[in-house]
């Protein structure tokens, strides 16, 4: 599928005409001075409000009707995700009269829902399979409109449109990066009925993606062996994975888009690689080797090249990731006597240990504005998720003893977390959580799912 | 007999480790000191060791405890004499439970060096 880039963002005639249409103050005349008078929300201390009724489907057939439901639903579930805005809940939108066009809405009545902002839609069919999908962001106080866009595409993936349409909006109202085209990697037995191999069952697990939402799930490994870990290249494009292909671990990047894998850390029957962790350029991968019969954190280029060593411990040190700028590495090493998170320099040097704590394991290092390392920690029987802050070494805890909380994931905007958790049923499943430890949401139900890489 | 057939009548025996611990207990060198004699018995035989672990450590650590421990059983069975080219190690963390129960005598069998014949 693709999405157009937006024909137009609110042009200025159309502003004008609006204005007149409902009777409001002369609207900002062009685009620019539009985007910066027009952000909703001017009450201290309280999110403004928001709604998202279906769309108004222009086109007579069930399909389209359809879409204009899936979209508003979509949205509002995409702007619910980040809790910049206050969304008025959809059921209870059934008294509020449709909207008789675009920009024709019922201001009062969402006035006296305590509506501030009201995201208005339209749906038409565009042709076979085609479809054109028009959005408008209302103030309902000064009946303005203070954003909107046009897409046309293919109607193969609707939530594709909502997810663009939220990641705009969130980025003209708040000036935030959004996640919700982003994806989730993880790990699932779902489609493993065991091979039979030498003695037992021998589990399969396969690599899987999923929109942020948990939507869209597909296999993306189909090769019957356990496949661990995936880890995202910065550009989306790649996956590298540790794979049991060859009977032994080892590290394998599947270039998706070009349709090749590589294997960059070079194993063998007897040199296993696994926990690849892409640098923040794209250019290298940590990840952790038993070579010299020691387990350590080398690092390789993704070309395969210029493989060396990083840490030198006749401990286990594993577990890699990169801070953003890609100057240091922290990794998990159990020379105290128990795993625990330690910090060190990509050229080698300037070792420090980070947490004090029975058992840590899996740091994964927060994108930019945060400073923070998310990783499990034993706090009982099984794990919790916390998060050590780098600046102060605080600590907080993110989940409290539900399940066992294990291998977190940050968003690429840094404020979720996704993890993997066996709280309700005691089968693995996806969550995210917000960064404040609000906002959980389960992403996966079918077999065992785990192991969430968050795209970047 | 077939490898899966001579595998199915587990000639080795299995060795068993303790929580987070790598280190061999007596029974499980007892125990390799009986597979060594019969690989010094059956001398163009090679083996594979797995490395288990349970489900209260974390998949990636455990995935590096697994690889010790089959280690450490490889090395105590070189001391005995067997040939480092007949003997390959493999780590699968806490990835194939052999017992699927949330309890110690599950746990207790998971934490294993397990044997794989892989030629007659």
């Amino acid at each position: 599928m693709t999405i157009t880039t937006p024909r137009f963002v609110l042009g200025a005639g159309l502003v004008a005409s609006l204005a007149l249409l409902i009777g409001a103050a002369p609207a900002a005349q062009n685009r620019q001075r539009d985007e910066v008078s027009l952000i909703i929300g001017d009450r201290i201390g309280s999110p403004p409000s928001f709604a998202v009724p279906d769309c108004l489907a222009l086109s007579p057939d069930e399909t389209t009707a359809e879409a204009a439901r899936i979209i508003a639903q979509v949205l509002w579930d995409d702007l619910d995700f980040e809790r910049e805005f206050r969304m008025i809940a959809r059921d209870v939108y059934r008294t509020i009269p449709t909207a008789r066009s675009l920009i024709d809405l019922p201001f009062d009545q969402w006035r006296e829902l305590g509506a501030d902002g009201v995201v208005s839609c339209t749906v038409e069919s565009a042709g076979a399979n085609q479809i054109e999908i028009t959005a408008r962001l209302f103030s309902v106080r000064s009946l303005e409109s203070a954003w909107g866009v046009v897409y046309s595409g293919t109607m193969n993936n609707l939530r594709r449109y909502a997810h663009q349409l939220s990641d705009e909006l969130h980025r003209h109202q708040r000036g935030l990066e959004g996640v919700a085209r982003s994806r989730i990697a993880f790990v699932s037995d779902r489609d493993s009925d065991t091979v039979l191999g030498l003695v037992e069952n021998r589990p399969v697990k396969e690599i899987y993606l999923a929109d942020y939402d948990g939507a869209n799930q597909r296999r993306v490994t189909v090769s019957r062996v356990l496949n661990l870990f995936p880890s995202w290249s910065p550009d989306g494009r790649s996956i590298a994975y540790t794979s049991y292909l060859t009977g032994f671990p080892d590290v394998i990047v599947s270039h998706m888009f070009e349709g090749r894998m590589s294997k960059p850390a070079d194993g063998t029957t007897a040199v296993h690689n696994s926990l690849p962790a892409f640098s923040p350029d794209g250019s290298q991968i940590a990840f952790n080797t038993n070579r010299d019969d020691n387990n350590d954190v080398w690092v390789a280029n993704v070309d395969g090249t210029s493989v060396r060593r990083l840490t030198n411990n006749p401990a286990i040190d594993t577990s890699p990731t990169w801070s953003p700028n890609g100057q240091q590495i922290a990794f998990v090493s159990d020379r105290s006597g128990a795993p625990q998170v330690y910090v060190i320099g990509a050229d080698g040097t300037g070792l420090r240990r980070l947490t004090y704590e029975s058992y840590c394991d899996r740091p994964t290092w927060s994108p930019a504005p945060y400073n923070e390392i998310a990783y499990s920690s034993r706090t009982g029987p099984g794990h919790d998720i916390k998060v050590l802050e780098l600046a102060t070494n605080e600590v907080r805890q993110l989940t409290f003893g539900l399940g066992s909380n294990e291998s977190p994931s940050y968003s690429p905007n840094g404020r979720h977390v996704a993890f993997t958790s066996t709280r309700g049923s005691g089968m693995k499943q996806i969550y995210t959580i917000g960064r404040d430890g609000n906002g959980l949401r389960r992403l996966t139900s079918v077999g065992n799912n785990e192991m969430p890489a968050w795209s970047k | 007999m077939s490898l899966e057939e001579l595998n199915s009548t587990s000639p080795l025996d299995p060795v068993f480790f303790e929580l987070d611990q790598s280190e061999l207990l007596p029974d499980g060198r007892a125990a390799l000191q009986r597979n060594a004699d019969w690989m010094r018995q059956w001398t163009s035989t090679r083996i594979s060791i797995e490395g288990h672990c349970d489900e209260r450590g974390t998949n990636e650590y455990n995935l590096a405890l697994g690889e010790r421990r089959a280690a450490a059983v490889r090395d105590y069975l070189l001391g005995l004499g067997i040939a480092a080219n007949r003997v390959a190690t493999v780590s699968r963390g806490e990835e194939s439970p052999f017992c699927t129960d949330s309890h110690e005598g599950c746990w207790s069998r998971n934490r294993r060096g397990h044997f794989i014949i892989t030629a007659k």
